[in-house]
């Protein structure tokens, strides 16, 4: 439970100090608007001296009503709606979608086609750690105080990773790849030559960025012991994904409830043991290059055969599944996103879900930080690593 | 322990019947939302995954999933209340339902008794209306700015 | 194309540009002066909201380099002179956004990025969206996309420069 009962109303207002009758306790605001917040994300702050007692996280600054938004379209419409919502990873949100639609349409998806899925899933969960390792390196840093030598790196190669998804699917964000049935588009001819070599590279590059961080001094000191998380906690509030595993617990979705043929490649779990910053930093690198090794995988045994088990949707209103009720999930680069889907059998959803794991994580900010110091606050959210287009759907 | 012995546990203590298919799915009395959780607890499910609301026009059905990641057991527990129905809230039990019920409320409208600090999460505090009950309209107006 | 060297800075603002014995004198009007001055460094605050934010952040990155322009964020508003409103404005922000704007000091721009920041985008409809950043500050330069590509911001920012120079901007400190 949140210790927030003692912060009271007046806590509000945005711009509002106020100084405690015993001793020198600060009540400060650290407001929507923060270099290094990750989005708009709003925390109340309790301190004495510089050492935090009590943090309270207000959130809710981008909800844009999607769930009763997607009880108003039709399937189909709603796939580029819920890219926009876990934004730095979309293919993962399209494919938990189409999966939860096809359980309830009972659906099988072509070997292609679930191949595909894999290779853009993997892709996307490099491209989705880039973006955190370069907003890390800000957030401990400062964008004029030396961080932004891990932004641009990781940026850039990034870069090379969004000029694939932009020859396969035509965009760079938001791609609208995963269909109800299937993938949309094919490879275009040399893909796979040019994914060899962003292999080989990021390898590289990989290796670099891990000797860079995990054998800097400063970087140790920043994460290490910081932010300790005991796996009973992280299990009560509901994280999973690079957070639980830094605890120690070895549990991933994609071996624990194989989905999209998963099954049939070979990769290792990468686990921390003490459950600090840095444990689930070095998680998230060693995770970029497990995700390689699939990517690689995948391309070489990309099968063929068709891309899609339904014919190219005409109507928006023909997918229709039967009533009922599905929970589907899936390994997202922050953890265990699921989508609670209830049908009545009409071409739009009666209740769509979203179970973000960004939401979870940040769940556990005030558990956290009590008793740290002020900058270790950064160093904690960013080790959370969370997305406030999910966090607020 | 299995899915069909944990469902046999629950028939025994408390009565009521289980579908077992990839999780075990119950529908309880509101009066024995807070019992069958805690025994639920108390059998090793102690991963909290979600808990959530649907608007079915005359009730509310409220879901809550919690697994055991080891043994591979999934409960959704559910319940059927009144609009304006309150039940006992689960946060003690579970730290994620905390904030998981401060979003039910605010999109819904349905109180928890005995949660920590009861107050909107997602939307602004001195919004008036529940958004996810099916009859309020997706494109409320809220002056000055829509 | 064209052969002849492309001005200097200098020769860009000058009017007349005369050179003598003890140095160099140049004419020009404080207009030309100031515009010149203000567009070649702007500096935008950090006020990524949503999706947007992250090709904003890209354009600022390794290949899309802002930082040539003269550009870099800064962390708080009464340093900066331009807002990049990128991403969907909610009902619970817009207060916010309308005290950052407030708390920013003349000259400044704002540019709505992204669908969700001109029109509310495709969130227009629902209950918690603002529909367009407009009905919160005023607007200067739109840039469509949804999310506009790196190359599409360069352009508005480059178009907001043009303006800039023209004086042909909505609130113009005069």
């Amino acid at each position: 439970m949140t210790n927030a009962t003692n912060l009271t109303a007046e806590a509000y207002h945005p711009l509002q100090t106020q100084l405690e009758k015993e001793g020198d306790t600060l009540l400060i605001n650290m407001g929507p608007q923060h270099p290094s917040t990750h989005g708009v994300l709003r925390i109340v702050l309790k301190l004495k001296g510089e050492v935090v007692i009590e943090a309270e996280p207000v959130i809710g600054y981008l909800h844009r009503g999607f769930e009763k938004l997607a009880e108003n379209l039709t399937y189909i419409q709603i796939i580029p709606l819920v890219d926009r919502m876990d934004y730095i990873a979309p293919v993962t949100n399209e494919l938990v979608f189409c999966l939860a639609v096809e359980k309830l349409l009972k659906v099988e998806i072509p070997k292609r086609a679930a191949y595909l899925r894999v290779l853009t899933a993997e892709l996307q969960r490099v491209a989705s750690h880039l973006v955190w390792l370069g907003t890390y390196g800000l957030d401990l840093g400062g964008a004029l105080g030396g961080g932004s030598t891990l932004f641009l790196y990781c940026f850039r190669e990034r870069e090379i990773i969004l000029d694939l998804f932009e020859e396969l699917t035509g965009a760079r964000m938001m791609y609208n790849f995963n269909q109800i049935g299937g993938v949309r588009y094919q490879p275009p001819d040399g893909f796979e030559t040019r994914v060899k070599q962003m292999i080989k590279k990021l390898e590289q590059a990989i290796v670099e960025y891990q000797q860079m961080l995990e054998d800097n001094y400063v970087f140790q000191v920043r994460t290490k012991n910081i932010g300790v998380l005991t796996p009973k906690l992280g299990k009560a509030i509901g994280a999973e994904g690079p957070v639980l595993r830094g605890s120690g617990l070895k549990y991933d979705l994609r071996k624990e409830e194989p989905y999209s043929s998963y099954e049939e490649f070979q990769f290792n779990i990468p686990t921390g043991d003490k459950g600090d910053c840095f444990d689930r930093s070095s998680v998230r690198i060693r995770e970029m290059k497990e995700s390689l090794k699939i990517v690689k995988q995948a391309i070489e045994g990309l099968p063929e055969g068709y891309i899609s088990a339904r014919p190219a949707v005409r109507v928006a209103q023909a997918v229709k599944p039967p009533e009922g009720e599905v929970y589907a999930r899936i390994e997202s680069p922050r953890g265990e996103l699921g989508v609670y889907l209830v049908s009545d059998g009409s071409p739009k959803p009666y209740r769509l879900k979203w179970r973000a794991p960004s939401f979870s994580n940040l769940a556990l900010l005030p558990h956290l930080v009590v008793g740290h110091k002020l900058a270790d606050i950064m160093a904690i959210l960013g080790s959370l690593d969370p997305v406030f287009g999910e966090v607020d759907r | 322990m299995t899915q069909s012995e944990l469902a046999g546990q629950i028939k025994e203590r408390f009565g009521y019947d289980s579908q077992l298919d990839q999780e075990i799915k119950i529908l309880v009395d509101p009066g024995d939302w807070r019992p069958v959780a805690q025994f639920l607890k108390d059998s090793g499910l102690d991963y909290f995954s979600f808990m959530t609301a649907t608007d079915k026009r005359e009730t509310f059905v409220l879901l809550t999933r919690v697994e055991n990641l080891s043994g591979k057991i999934a409960v959704h527990l559910s319940c059927r209340l009144d609009s304006n129905g309150k039940i006992e809230s689960l946060a003690g039990l579970w730290a994620g339902a905390d904030w998981m019920e401060r979003e039910i409320f605010d999109l819904f409208g349905i109180e928890f008794e005995g949660h920590p600090h009861m107050r909107r999460i997602l939307l602004p505090e001195e919004y008036q209306g529940f958004p996810l009950r099916k009859e309020f309209p997706l494109d409320q107006r809220y002056e000055p700015y829509r | 194309m064209n052969n002849q060297a492309k001005p200097s800075a200098f020769e860009s603002i000058a009017d007349r540009w005369e050179k003598f014995p003890g140095g160099e004198m140049i004419l020009t009007s404080t207009e030309k002066l100031f515009s010149w001055a203000r567009t070649s460094s702007m500096w935008p605050l950090t006020f990524g909201l949503a999706c947007c934010a992250i090709e904003m952040m890209a354009t600022f990155a390794s290949r899309f380099d802002l930082d040539r322009f003269g550009m870099f964020t800064r962390g708080s508003p009464r340093q900066s002179d331009l807002m990049i409103v990128s991403g969907t404005v909610t009902i619970k922000m817009a207060p916010r956004l309308k005290r950052l704007y407030q708390q920013m000091p003349e000259p400044k721009w704002v540019l709505a990025m992204g669908s969700c920041a001109i029109s509310g985008g495709i969130f227009r409809n629902t209950y918690a969206t603002v529909p367009g950043v407009e009905r919160v500050v005023p607007v200067d330069v739109f840039v469509p996309g949804c999310p506009p590509t790196p190359e599409a911001l360069m352009d508005g920012i480059l178009k907001l420069q043009d303006l800039i120079n023209q004086k042909a901007v909505r609130n113009d400190p005069k």
